[in-house]
């Protein structure tokens, strides 16, 4: 009988069920769009050059002292590519030097990667905006700004000037194979990327690097798997610090980012849930003559409230669906076409992570199932109040009402 | 009295030159030591003593050759350079060994600082950011090199100590002046203007670092010590050791010398 009841006055129930979908589908957008905003933050503060974990010599992150290297660093490099959270790792020898161009000179930070593996962990090669990655030794790939202070473009030689390992003077030519923009002016301006074997030469500092980058499967759970990796590894000398560490101020920005989602959320679910509720108060008082009429022909209270209920029940099942068909499409668009505000907004830089002006959601289970959950519960929660009101209507009265 | 007359003509020549010798002594002492006499130190302008002590291996032109030891945590080093220089602002150094960086020159004129790099014949401009930086891995900053002749007009003095034989002058930056150091002490052998230890103060005023040097010659008529030590005090066993040879004064020099051109060709 409820489900015949529903569709007795078609556009009625069609317009709640409506307004059900579209609440509970934009409910799920938003979470998307929220967790997307919070994953590209971490991605761009992690996925652009810190990378989830990072494995030094014991007090290098603390002075960066130069002699405080990693050596013997492959049995390290095995082992960590041997665990199963880990999807690539890449060794970093890091030295201060000068860029000279013409008569334009410029302090910078020199990072020796292997290619295949740096691109494996960061995104750096995928951030070009002139020329390729670095392919070979004597390529260097340098930031957007250092570039335009150079005035470099890609087959600019640049010198390179900088003290070796033995107090020598390193000096040598690079030529840019590429130019990239990461949108961090720290970045842009003052790091450059060659080739691990060259820096090595350069410096005469064979088989040492200064750290390795890992990248993970799950960046959220970077925390364990360096508690993990330090265990699995068990050497004082070495330090690993999970990005949360390496990043404290971006941990904490991300912390409070949450509670301001929560209250957002909050704040979504309140006005979706209140919307159901008043659709439905609104439905019994249209119907406040025909419940009347059923008291009357002999219905018990308790059978016109579990009707009431039921209808809900049904109207809330239908817009689970169809909302969390219409949810799941939308999240699925922007995740593909993302959601551009770059006509409005520039890219934000922020505690080393860009954020860009174009949105993307990300896909989440909870970001799906607690929105429809919440639909079908209050609206079921939102039909009692009414249907506990119409149950006690004297049918009298209730009749007597045009 | 003939016996007198015989013995002043027969020991005359003795006496005379005796007398002579004694009253060309008492002549000449009034030149030979004319400081004691001067006017004591203390109103004399110190800023014109640094001025003159941080000249000491320079001159008005000068040029000499240097060895350099540097003994750091993690390498010893020993260089061999030559050195030109031309008054406060202009001094070209090239390194003759170890063989890898032999041919490397640096320039320095008036505040700019230039290297050469031989291997890939290129010519740097050292920028102000990197001032601080290590010159040649020692632990003589490229600043030491530029501000070494700006001391006497970055800092005002007042003295600590002085005696006749040692001058002990406390120099604080200029509140305009832009320097790294935050005090630096001279302790200086008088009136030869020899200094004997130079110490470097940061602004918290810890002592960092503390230069000495000895072995005294003289040079041209400059006394000039042959050895200087550079001791950084929060690494006690670290150091940078110059030893001077073959200094010689009063060098002509051609107009360009000190140029880029001559950086390349030297």
């Amino acid at each position: 009988m409820a489900y015949r009841n529903l569709w007795r006055n078609k556009r009625r129930t069609g317009l709640t069920i409506l307004a059900m979908v579209v609440a509970s589908s934009m409910l799920m957008l938003a979470i998307a769009i929220l967790n997307g905003m919070i994953f590209d933050l971490i991605g761009s503060a992690t996925d652009q050059y810190t990378g989830h974990i990072r494995i030094t010599r014991a007090g290098y992150p603390d002075d960066r002292d130069f002699y405080k290297s990693l050596d013997h660093y492959q049995p390290i490099l095995d082992k960590v590519d041997r665990m199963p959270e880990v999807i690539a790792a890449s060794p970093r020898l890091r030295s201060f030097g000068l860029f000279s161009l013409g008569n334009r000179t410029r302090a910078v930070e020199i990072m020796g990667i292997k290619p295949e593996l740096e691109q494996k962990v960061t995104t750096f090669s995928k951030l070009l905006i002139h020329g390729t990655f670095i392919s070979r030794p004597g390529q260097v790939v340098i930031g957007e700004v250092l570039a335009r202070k150079l005035k470099a473009g890609v087959g600019s030689q640049l010198v390179y000037l900088t003290m070796a390992a033995d107090g020598s003077i390193g000096n040598d030519l690079l030529t840019v194979a590429g130019i990239f923009k990461t949108g961090s002016l720290d970045h842009d301006g003052s790091l450059a990327m060659v080739s691990l074997s060259w820096l090595e030469d350069l410096l005469v500092y064979s088989g040492h690097i200064h750290e390795i980058a890992i990248r993970i499967k799950k960046a959220g759970l970077a925390s364990e798997t360096a508690k993990k990796m330090a265990l699995q590894l068990s050497k004082p000398s070495i330090q690993v610090m999970s990005w949360q560490e390496i990043l404290p101020a971006m941990k904490q920005a991300l912390d409070f980012y949450d509670i301001y989602i929560l209250i957002v959320l909050f704040i979504l679910y309140l006005a979706t849930g209140l919307g159901i509720i008043n659709t439905f108060f609104m439905i019994t008082y249209e119907r406040s003559k025909e419940f009347g009429l059923m008291l009357s022909l002999g219905m018990t209270p308790r059978e016109v409230r579990s009707l009431m209920v039921n209808e809900a029940g049904i109207m809330g099942i239908i817009s689970m669906i169809f909302g969390g068909l219409l949810g799941l499409g939308l999240i699925t668009l922007l995740y593909f076409r993302g959601l551009d505000l770059s006509a409005w907004v520039t890219p934000v830089s922020y505690l080393g992570a860009t954020m860009q002006p174009v949105l993307h959601t990300k896909f989440s289970w909870q970001g799906i199932i607690y929105p429809i959950t919440f639909l079908v519960v209050t609206s079921i929660a939102s039909a009692y109040i009414p249907a506990w009101r119409a149950s006690k209507l004297d049918p009298v009265q209730a009749l007597r009402r045009i | 009295m003939k016996k007198l007359i015989y013995s002043f003509h027969t020991k005359g020549p003795s006496l005379f030159i005796f007398f002579t010798l004694v009253l060309l002594l008492i002549w000449f002492s009034m030149y030979l030591s004319p400081t004691p006499l001067a006017a004591p130190t203390s109103t004399r302008n110190l800023s014109e003593i640094i001025r003159e002590v941080e000249r000491k291996y320079l001159g008005d032109s000068a040029e000499g050759e240097m060895t350099m030891q540097i003994v750091t945590r993690h390498y010893t080093r020993k260089m061999s350079m030559e050195y030109w220089s031309k008054g406060k602002d202009r001094f070209l150094i090239k390194i003759t060994s170890p063989a890898k960086d032999s041919g490397i020159s640096t320039l320095k004129v008036n505040k700019e600082i230039w290297n050469y790099l031989p291997k890939v014949d290129r010519v740097i401009k050292i920028p102000t950011s990197m001032m601080g930086g290590s010159w040649m891995g020692s632990h003589i900053t490229n600043d030491d090199l530029v501000k070494e002749t700006q001391v006497a007009e970055d800092y005002t003095f007042k003295p600590l100590e002085d005696t006749k034989s040692i001058l002990v002058v406390e120099g604080i930056p200029k509140p305009e002046a832009t320097v790294v150091w935050g005090k630096i002490i001279y302790k200086i052998l008088m009136p030869d203007l020899v200094p004997l230890e130079v110490s470097f103060f940061d602004e918290e005023d810890n002592k960092v670092r503390i230069i000495k040097y000895s072995e005294v010659k003289e040079i041209d008529g400059r006394k000039i010590p042959l050895k200087l030590e550079v001791l950084p005090l929060e690494k006690t066993d670290e150091s940078t050791i110059i030893f001077y040879r073959n200094i010689r004064f009063g060098v002509f020099f051609k107009d360009n010398f000190f140029s880029l051109k001559s950086l390349k060709n030297r």
